[in-house]
């Protein structure tokens, strides 16, 4: 398959006053096209910052990152982060306007997917009257809007409670899946980690290192919520589990 | 249907409570007018310091017919809006330069801190012999006591941006010039208000000095 990226061997270490962070140690991680790849590990342990050296919003200190040189990357907060004091479709435009792309064929587009996935009526509202996985679904158009190739996903879902996460969780990756984006999603979640992802690399505590890596095979047929009640999806569920319990 | 008449109650609550408000607003004026007249005509209060609402009429008539006094208020409220006009403008601007080159708002913060420490209106001698006795001078001590507190308020709006917007607007690889238009201008607003309303006050302080109007000049409210 073909590889969108290729991370070797990146470390990565923090300047502060109080001394020295060491959070990334000798990461090597590859994202083959049209994956979804999920990244576990224990809080603090330095993914955040992996995905901050992959957009280029951090330095790393050694290592390589091999990617194609126009290849490009959307970022999806933990937060929805939208802006109160613009508009739903403002809001999903923001990127393209930073971007200067703000042109009618891509309007045109962001409505689409507004359209699409059901969120067409509230374009000329604002966010404080959208519930929060409506949000979130925006926030992923807003991102979509500049047609990245890779997208990087931080804990998109943590902001949820349970019962809409799993759903928002779905819509989420049924609209990637659907928009053929490749993506790298990190969470805290064992269990929305398999149900949602072909590959899965478990990182140890800071400094991180690849742990494991696993490659998850469920039927694909099926949504994420019937994945969960798959026999394989405990055995992988168990042996994560042990792996973070290690870590710790 | 129903839905829509429960929306229009809805909608009439808000025009209510506005209308309240306002009545409320209008009746505690009247209010307080009346029982001033009142207090001062019967002789509770010593209406020669407290003075009464009709003798103010009477007196603003006698300034309008005698001493043209229309003249003087527009001539105060010119100084004022320019004041205003240049400490927030001049607010706004350093703010923003404190805020593009944060090692600047470092350098300068100590000093800030003491200028704003200072009593200005005090300042307004040392400022007549600087500027001479003319408008130039009153505008500079209503512009001294309405700056610091501007850049300050502004500034602080500005530094309040959410983190994580700030990272969004960076992931889409958003210029400084970018930043401030789409996110931290914006944040900012409900602060650069509160601040607008801060400077009318402090600015109308910093007009009625003695030293500055009353002395040197014959247009000036202050000097009623
Ligand atoms: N800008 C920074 N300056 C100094 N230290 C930092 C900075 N960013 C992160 N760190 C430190 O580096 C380590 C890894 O942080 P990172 O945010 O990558 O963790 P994470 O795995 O994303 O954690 P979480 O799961 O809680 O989000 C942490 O110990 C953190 O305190
Ligand atoms: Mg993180």
């Amino acid at each position: 398959m073909n590889k969108i990226l290729q991370v070797k061997n990146i470390s990565k270490t923090y300047n502060t006053l109080n001394g020295e962070i060491e959070a990334l140690k000798d990461i090597s991680i590859d994202i083959n096209e049209g994956d979804f790849t999920a990244i576990i590990g224990s809080s603090g342990c330095g993914k955040s910052t992996l995905f901050n050296i992959i957009i280029g919003l951090e330095n790393k200190d050694n290592g390589i990152i091999k990617k194609n040189d126009n290849l490009k990357i959307g970022y999806m907060l933990q937060e929805d982060a939208l802006l109160p004091y613009l508009t739903i479709f403002e809001n999903a435009m923001i990127g393209l306007k930073i971007q200067k792309k703000d042109n009618d064929e891509n309007k045109k587009y962001v409505l689409n997917l507004l359209k699409e996935y059901g969120l067409i009526e509230f374009i000329n509202k604002y966010p404080k009257e959208l519930s929060g996985g409506m949000k979130q679904r925006v926030a992923l158009i807003r991102t979509l809007a500049t047609r990245p190739d890779l997208l990087l996903l931080d804990e998109p879902f943590s902001a949820l409670d349970y019962q809409s996460r799993i759903k928002v969780a779905d819509d989420v990756y049924n609209i990637i899946k659907k928009e053929k984006k490749t993506a790298i999603m990190i969470t805290h979640d064992i269990g929305e980690a398999i149900s949602l992802s072909q590959v899965i690399y478990v990182f140890s505590k800071r400094p991180a290192v690849v742990k494991k890596k696993y490659n998850i095979k469920l039927p694909n047929n099926i949504n994420s919520i019937e994945k969960r009640k798959c026999p394989e999806f405990a055995n992988y569920y168990e042996k994560i589990w042990s792996d973070l319990d290690e870590t710790i | 249907m129903k839905q829509s008449e429960k929306q229009i109650a809805f909608l009439k609550n808000i025009k209510k409570e506005k209308r309240i408000i306002l009545l409320f607003q209008i009746s505690l004026t009247i209010i307080f007018f009346l029982s001033w007249e009142f207090l001062s005509s019967k002789g509770y209060i010593n209406s020669f310091i407290y003075s009464s609402p009709s003798k103010i009429i009477i007196t603003i008539k006698d300034l309008i017919i005698t001493n043209n006094i229309l003249k003087h208020v527009f001539t105060t409220v010119l100084e004022c809006l320019i004041a205003f006009i240049l400490g927030t403008s001049l607010g706004f601007g350093i703010a923003i330069i404190f805020y593009l080159f944060p090692i600047t708002i470092k350098i300068f913060d100590p000093f800030l801190t003491i200028l704003n420490s200072l009593p200005k209106v005090a300042l307004g001698p040392i400022i007549i012999i600087m500027a001479g006795a003319n408008p130039k001078s009153i505008i500079l001590t209503a512009l001294l006591t309405n700056i610091i507190v501007n850049i300050s308020t502004i500034y602080n709006g500005f530094t309040n941006t959410d983190e994580v917007k700030i990272k969004l607007f960076k992931t889409f690889k958003a210029s400084k010039r970018q930043m401030l238009h789409y996110l931290v201008i914006p944040s900012a607003y409900p602060t650069i208000i509160t601040s607008l309303k801060l400077n009318i006050s402090l600015t109308l302080i910093g007009l009625l000095p003695p030293v500055g109007e009353k002395i040197f000049f014959n247009k000036c409210y202050s000097r009623y």
